[in-house]
């Protein structure tokens, strides 16, 4: 009599137990999905926020014209553009691409852009400087 | 009973992994303020270096200023509005530029016309589609 109630005693652990792993694995889920979108919106925004540095010391100074000492912000010498790539890639950890709208055009790659608003002084006209990364 | 024991559990545990599903915040966005506020200098600056911040006190003819705005709204798809300046109401430009509400970025400057300081407010919005 004992074992036959021992039985049921486990057939009613076993069918109590489905449910508890199944509701474990769909916990396990969600908070899998939450930590990947977590990582994934942090890395793009790190990604963006390296973009933006760039861009803003290229603006203030690494490609900004220079006369007697005196930096002039947004005022882009394309010749001081060339090599930035590199120096400034390799710093980041980033493959960097940075160039004037009317000097190389936009760059048809899949890489994430930002652009600024500059003026380009061998021609003195209004211009876009774009970097991607 | 156990039927009515299970549908009560089924419907507990489904209202709390909707609630669960619904607190994940999928339109989290990249944080782009800094950004903004730097593209709003920069036409302020870009302004600055072509000069047209000079013949500001001149209130006749077409401005430079106004043209300078259209051409950086035609490259970067931003309407741009500098409050308190006659060269750049939409009157004295020659295209509309429809812009949502809410600013994109905004920066105040102060300005000498004349000798007098003025305070202006230069805003960038986004473009209407």
């Amino acid at each position: 009599m004992l074992s036959w109630y021992r039985g049921f005693v486990s057939f009613d652990a076993m069918f109590s137990l489905i449910p508890i792993l199944l509701l474990t694995v769909f916990l396990l889920n969600i908070m899998h999905y939450l930590l990947y979108d977590a990582v994934e919106s942090v890395e793009a925004q790190e990604k963006f926020n390296k973009l933006v540095l760039v861009a803003d010391y290229i603006v203030k100074r690494g490609g900004a014209y220079e006369k007697d000492n005196i930096i002039y912000p947004n005022l882009i010498d394309p010749g001081k553009l060339k090599g930035l790539e590199t120096e400034l890639g390799s710093k980041i950890s980033m493959d960097l691409f940075i160039g004037l709208e009317s000097e190389g055009g936009i760059p048809n790659t899949d890489k994430e852009c930002i652009y600024r608003i500059v003026v380009n002084n061998n021609t003195g006209e209004i211009d876009r400087l774009f970097v991607c990364g | 009973m156990q039927t009515l024991e299970a549908i009560i559990s089924f419907t507990a545990f489904m209202a709390f992994a909707s609630y669960i599903l619904l607190q994940i915040d999928n339109d989290r966005g990249i944080d782009n303020s800094l950004y903004r506020y730097q593209l709003a200098n920069d036409v302020w600056r870009v302004l600055y270096l072509r000069g047209d911040f000079k013949d500001l006190s001149n209130t006749s003819g077409t401005s430079k200023i106004g043209e300078d705005i259209e051409e950086i709204e035609k490259k970067t798809g931003f309407c741009i509005y500098l409050r308190g300046m006659w060269a750049t109401a939409p009157s004295n430009r020659g295209t509309v530029c429809r812009a949502k509400n809410e600013p994109f970025a905004a920066v105040g400057h102060v300005l000498l016309i004349d000798g007098d300081p003025h305070l202006s407010t230069l805003s960038i919005y986004e473009q209407e589609k």
